[in-house]
């Protein structure tokens, strides 16, 4: 048993010249549901394309189940259950073909779990991969995934074209599975409420950079959202680190900042400012603060 | 590894089976000229056209194994499964091999049957069973590592253009070294070299 089944050390890579990857490093700790997130072509898919071996990186080291992702084994390949987004499946072939494939090249094979999954789904083995919808090949997808009892689920955007009944189910399928003992999910989407409902650590890419990399208490407490009113103008600096953005209009200014702790409390407290409200921030808001601005990295204590 | 080679049969069991019907259809032509119709001769005239047809279907089928693969993302599929991309390419070669033998092999064998029925291959018993043999599966597995190599490419144009160049240049050898151990060394490293080269290119290219 790892104690840490995904390992990623100052991982970059390039395409056509191009920076995707900008020196990622992230430990996800056994039994952790750790959400990647990310705006479209921040690097989530290929972050998780090298962990599986199924892109080589520019710079950097991965490891997954404790060996690198460029020679994975495949007793590891079958200890890992993958959706990946757009599922890939092998469209000319029957619903049951595909299974019995899947199955014939399995370590293990769950049919109890996986006969549960195909009849909540209510997936036909008879029709073609092809001629099932969006959401059905993702159900089909994620049930073959889980079907083989994996160690490690990695599920690259997966309720992606699902309706909001079955990415319910979805989300209560993966609750199931992390409650089964030693499992680790890595899993990125754009449905910030699911990340927020299951997720227990955040990572947030950023242009390629990992920007936020804590628990998910951890990020909401340390971001925080001030609206803050002057007597007069707003200042021109205020001499603070981990602004993650500002907006000022008049006498009021409204900050987000990271890394929030008693000094910078103090020294906002020397600019006199007539009232300092905190605004409730859900994931959602912290994602967006931390996207459409510079980054600044949430997880390390500054000084001040 | 079972499973691997049994799916890659059965994907492109076109190819498969139009060479399976095409060897049956010249048995039987071949049975029928020698033993009913008494005009051996024609076996040679059958052969014309069935060996270039042979070739140029291990030819579709290594093409077919891998312009399938890429344009079906099916090696993505099966790399999350327990399988890596050593055993895909294994297993392809594999299904490949067998049907080259499965093909020429039952035609070597007739060959074998109808020498001691006409005296009209008594010269050639030796070479039939031996280098005429070893030549024509090497030839059809030259053709087929040749596919492999064409269909490894996303792009249509290439595809053809490769491969038509790559299956002229195989014929053109068997046919202008004739069997015999010269054709047998350069269809080895015909082989050798296109097997290097498509293997490397199947397991570094991202899926």
């Amino acid at each position: 048993m790892n104690d840490k089944p995904i390992v990623i050390e100052d991982l970059v890579k390039f395409y056509d010249g191009r920076c995707v990857l900008d020196g990622v490093s992230l430990q996800v700790p056994r039994g952790c549901i750790y959400g990647l997130l990310g705006r479209n072509g921040s690097g989530k898919t290929t972050m998780i394309r090298i962990l599986l071996g199924l892109e080589p990186p520019t710079r950097g080291r991965t490891l997954v189940l404790g060996e690198d992702s460029s020679g994975l084994s495949a007793n590891t390949h079958g200890r890992i259950g993958y959706v990946a987004e757009g599922h890939h499946l092998i469209q000319s072939y029957k619903v049951r073909r595909l299974v019995d494939l899947c199955k014939g090249l399995s370590l293990q094979w769950n049919d109890e779990f996986f006969g549960q999954l195909m009849e909540t789904f209510r997936l036909p083995m008879d029709r073609k991969v092809k001629d099932l919808s969006t959401g059905m090949r993702a159900q089909l997808n994620l049930a073959l995934a889980m079907a083989i009892d994996p160690e490690l689920v990695i599920l690259d955007d997966p309720t992606l074209g699902l309706d909001t009944v079955a990415r319910r189910q979805f989300l209560e399928l993966a609750i199931d599975v992390i409650q089964r003992q030693g499992r680790t999910i890595l899993f990125s989407s754009h449905i910030l409420a699911d990340v927020e409902r299951i997720a227990d650590r955040i990572g947030v890419l950023v242009a390629g950079k990992l920007v936020v990399d804590c628990s998910l208490d951890e990020l909401k407490s340390r971001v925080k959202k001030l609206r803050v009113i002057f007597p007069e103008r707003t200042p021109q600096d205020l001499y603070l680190t981990d602004i993650i953005n500002s907006r000022a209009m008049g006498r009021e200014m409204v900050l987000t900042v990271a890394n929030w702790n008693p000094q910078k409390q103090a020294i906002l407290a020397t600019f006199r400012p007539e009232s300092c409200t905190e605004m409730p921030m859900t994931l959602e808001d912290i994602f967006i603060e931390c996207t459409r601005s510079a980054p600044a990295v949430v997880p390390q204590e500054s000084e001040v | 590894m079972f499973t691997l080679i049994r799916r890659e049969i059965a994907d492109n069991l076109f190819y498969v089976a139009g060479a399976g019907i095409v060897v049956v259809f010249t048995i039987w032509l071949w049975s029928y000229g020698v033993f009913w119709a008494q005009e051996p001769e024609m076996t040679g005239v059958v052969a014309g056209f069935v060996i270039p047809a042979l070739l140029l279907g291990y030819f579709g089928l290594g093409a077919s194994q891998m312009y399938g693969d890429r344009a079906h993302k099916i090696s993505t599929l099966l790399c999350t499964l327990a399988v890596t991309r050593n055993r895909i390419f294994a297993a392809r070669v594999v299904a490949g091999g067998l049907t080259v033998l499965a093909t020429i092999l039952p035609l070597a064998v007739t060959g074998l049957i109808l020498l001691e029925s006409s005296p009209l291959f008594a010269p050639y018993r030796g070479r039939i069973v031996g280098e005429m043999t070893t030549t024509a599966v090497l030839a059809g597995f030259a053709c087929y590592c040749m596919g492999l190599l064409s269909g490894w490419t996303a792009s249509r144009v290439w595809l053809l253009a490769g491969g038509t160049v790559l299956l002229t240049l195989a014929l053109s050898i068997v046919v202008v070294k004739g069997v015999g151990i010269e054709a047998v060394v350069v269809l080895l490293l015909l082989i050798t070299a296109s097997l290097v080269v498509v293997w490397y290119r199947f397991v570094s290219t991202p899926l």
